[in-house]
């Protein structure tokens, strides 16, 4: 019970806190830009040649603002917005109208969270255990191999890294498809032909991904462990003959992972935004496309849609991991 | 009979910025023998070379110090082996086991994320094994405490949750568990109070008469050194510059460093003003020529400018590295 209303409560408090203020100035910033949505599908209409008569314009507005429940002032907007959050509905998109927001993201989700769940792990394993190693055996030829390698590649913008790897094994050597989730045509299933299209689609934004990934991590990991090799423990282990395979895993790597696992929990967060850049570049049908699309096209549903689960993945993992931590430092305590 | 050993012993720091290279002579040439079952006290300024001897004697040499020259010679069952031509391998089987050490500030010594039971099974089981976790961990273990007066509850904790003393108390414990023939304790006191110190002293003390082995002290408090060791050396940038039985060393030093360094300590009902040695210590990677003393030695002779005094025994156990002692017996 104490531990419930000195850590828990607190901490909760602290989410929903976030959450509301997130979601509250993800309400207010899209009705900021000049770009009006009713105002777009009547332009959408008049460029293709029809011809309106202002009279009808009006009602069409007037009718479009209540459809996309822009009616009323921005706190009726704002109230009506929560009373349908609350009920996970977060209104139909502008642009693809009927269709309701949650329908579109939940076809996006999965393309999204595969990919990133699945290179966020590899990249946060296989970059701290070797820049891990690599910091504590940092005068054996394999480290500074695998160091000098990882200074070239981070420092590449993720963007050009990208289109590299696009050219190279999409273009000039077509191994790998250039574009899309899985081939045109090719039916959404459980089976083995399905699972490979998906998997070879999705090897050039993984790779990108996981490439770049594992080269933060590893930096990071050895800039860290640097530091945790001149503590005294590390020394006293040394001083005492403990085998250094126990001292690198033990030792070093254990503690050097303990800020590593906040920056995991954020990065899991993260998923729900989306990968932007690297599905605008493989055009990959997931969160990064929809949203995109969407800050184009003045779609304030969709945008509020994706921003909000966005808000409340980061707020979550935050919380998640604040209740965690302990479990992997004991200084840190539930008090 | 001697336990260690050195000859000519000198490390230095070897800083290499861009096109400079600088070297710190943090050890410059050490001569001097430890015997068995005694306690060996070495004082000296900050940033003499005290720890940086420590480190060298127990092979944790490591960039940027590197060792230069000399020798280094561990008694082990009566014949003198040199420690630099030993395999690493077999030089860890050496630690703990036949030295250990307790590094200085050693309230860190403690990996902060296991229980201090399993910090004493790594130690443990890196030399010897378990076959049986009761009768050959367990039992040694609670022991071992209980015989240094150690609580068993100790061991269920982290170390964040146990005082600075008693985390001192501790790592000396995990450091004796084993029985080494030589324990190296690098400023074991430094950082506690008064009576958390008295504790730890106290500790060494029953530890060496319990296992009779030598301990390396080092500390700069001239008070822990009269009440604990049995000879003192004084170190001054990077040297030895004197040596001998404790009681000698506070009635009679020779040295003009050492002279200044007794008279500064505080006496009973003594109300005088105790002078500072004037100056300050030297750079170790620019030292002066000659002695490294002489900017700041009252006696300075001519001779002192120029050669580097050699440590050499005045009275029976009592070295010297001064011309104003040698040469009174030359002449």
């Amino acid at each position: 019970m104490l531990f419930f209303k000195r850590y828990l409560l607190p901490r909760i408090v602290q989410f929903l806190v976030v959450v509301f203020v997130g979601i509250t100035i993800v309400f207010i910033v899209p009705r900021l830009t000049p770009v009006d949505p009713v105002q777009q599908v009547i332009n959408r209409i008049t460029a293709q040649g029809a011809f309106l008569d202002p009279a009808a314009v009006d009602s069409m507005r007037k009718s479009l603002t209540e459809l996309y429940g822009l009616e009323g002032s921005m706190l009726q907007q704002y109230f009506a917005f929560w009373g349908r959050l609350f009920r996970g509905d977060f209104g139909p998109s502008l642009f693809q109208f009927p269709i309701p927001v949650t329908q579109l993201i939940m076809t996006s989700l999965p393309w999204t969270a595969g990919l990133l769940i699945s290179t966020t792990l590899i990249s946060w394993i296989v970059g701290n255990l070797l820049g891990g190693l690599a910091g504590y055996f940092k005068d054996r030829r394999w480290a500074k191999v695998l160091d000098n390698i990882s200074m070239v590649i981070r420092p590449i913008p993720y963007y050009i890294f990208a289109l590299l790897l696009l050219i190279l094994f999409a273009y000039l050597f077509p191994i790998f498809p250039s574009a899309g989730g899985y081939s045109v045509g090719r039916r959404i299933g459980f089976n083995w032909a399905f699972i490979s299209d998906v998997l070879k689609h999705s090897f050039l934004p993984a790779t990108s991904l996981v490439v770049l990934g594992i080269a933060a991590n590893f930096m990071t990991m050895k800039l860290i462990v640097s530091n945790i090799v001149a503590e005294d423990y590390v020394m006293y282990a040394k001083a005492g003959g403990l085998k250094e395979s126990k001292i690198a895993f033990k030792y070093v790597l254990k503690n050097g992972l303990l800020p590593q696992i906040t920056g995991l929990a954020l990065s899991l967060g993260q998923i729900f935004g989306g990968a932007l850049i690297t599905e605008i570049v493989f055009s990959y049908p997931g969160i990064g496309t929809l949203v995109y699309g969407a800050i184009n096209s003045g779609d304030y549903n969709l945008i509020m849609g994706v921003t909000s689960l966005s808000v409340i993945g980061i707020a979550g993992a935050t919380l998640i991991i604040d209740l965690l931590y302990p479990l992997f430092d004991p200084r840190i305590r539930h008090r | 009979m001697d336990i260690l050993k050195t000859e000519n012993l000198k490390s230095y720091y070897i800083l290499e910025m861009g096109e400079t290279k600088k070297e710190v002579k943090a050890v410059n040439d050490v001569t001097i023998n430890i015997h068995e079952d005694e306690i060996y006290g070495i004082a000296g300024e900050s940033g003499c070379g005290k720890s940086t001897f420590l480190k060298t004697i127990c092979k944790l040499v490591e960039p940027p110090l590197r060792m230069i020259g000399g020798t280094i010679y561990y008694q082990i069952d009566g014949k003198y082996v040199e420690i630099t031509e030993i395999k690493e391998e077999d030089f860890r089987k050496l630690r703990w086991k036949y030295i250990s050490y307790i590094p200085q500030g050693s309230m860190n010594a403690l990996n902060p994320i296991i229980r201090i039971r399993e910090s004493f099974k790594d130690f443990f089981t890196a030399h010897q094994k378990i076959e049986n976790e009761e009768r050959d961990f367990e039992e040694p273990l609670k022991k071992h405490l209980s015989a240094l007066g150690l609580p068993v509850r100790v061991l269920k904790s982290y170390p964040h949750q146990l005082s600075g003393g008693m985390r001192q108390r501790t790592t000396i414990a995990l450091a004796t568990i084993l029985k080494p023939r030589i324990i190296v304790a690098d400023e074991p006191t430094t950082a506690l109070d008064v009576v958390a110190q008295r504790a730890v002293i106290q500790l060494l003390k029953d530890i060496q008469k319990l296992q009779k082995n030598t301990i390396i002290l080092v500390t700069h408090d001239m008070a822990v050194h009269a009440n604990i060791t049995d000879r003192i050396g004084i170190m001054y940038a990077g040297m030895f510059v004197e040596e001998a039985r404790t009681d000698d060393i506070f009635e009679n030093p020779l040295h003009p460093y050492t002279k200044f360094l007794i008279a500064s300590l505080p006496k009973m009902g003594d109300k005088t003003y105790k002078p500072s040695v004037p100056g300050v210590p030297p750079s170790l990677s620019n030292l002066p020529p000659g002695c490294p003393f002489h900017p700041r030695c009252p006696y300075v002779m001519d001779i002192c400018k120029k050669e580097i005094p050699q440590l050499v025994e005045l009275n029976t156990e009592h070295k010297s590295a001064c011309f104003l002692n040698s040469k009174e017996r030359v002449e």
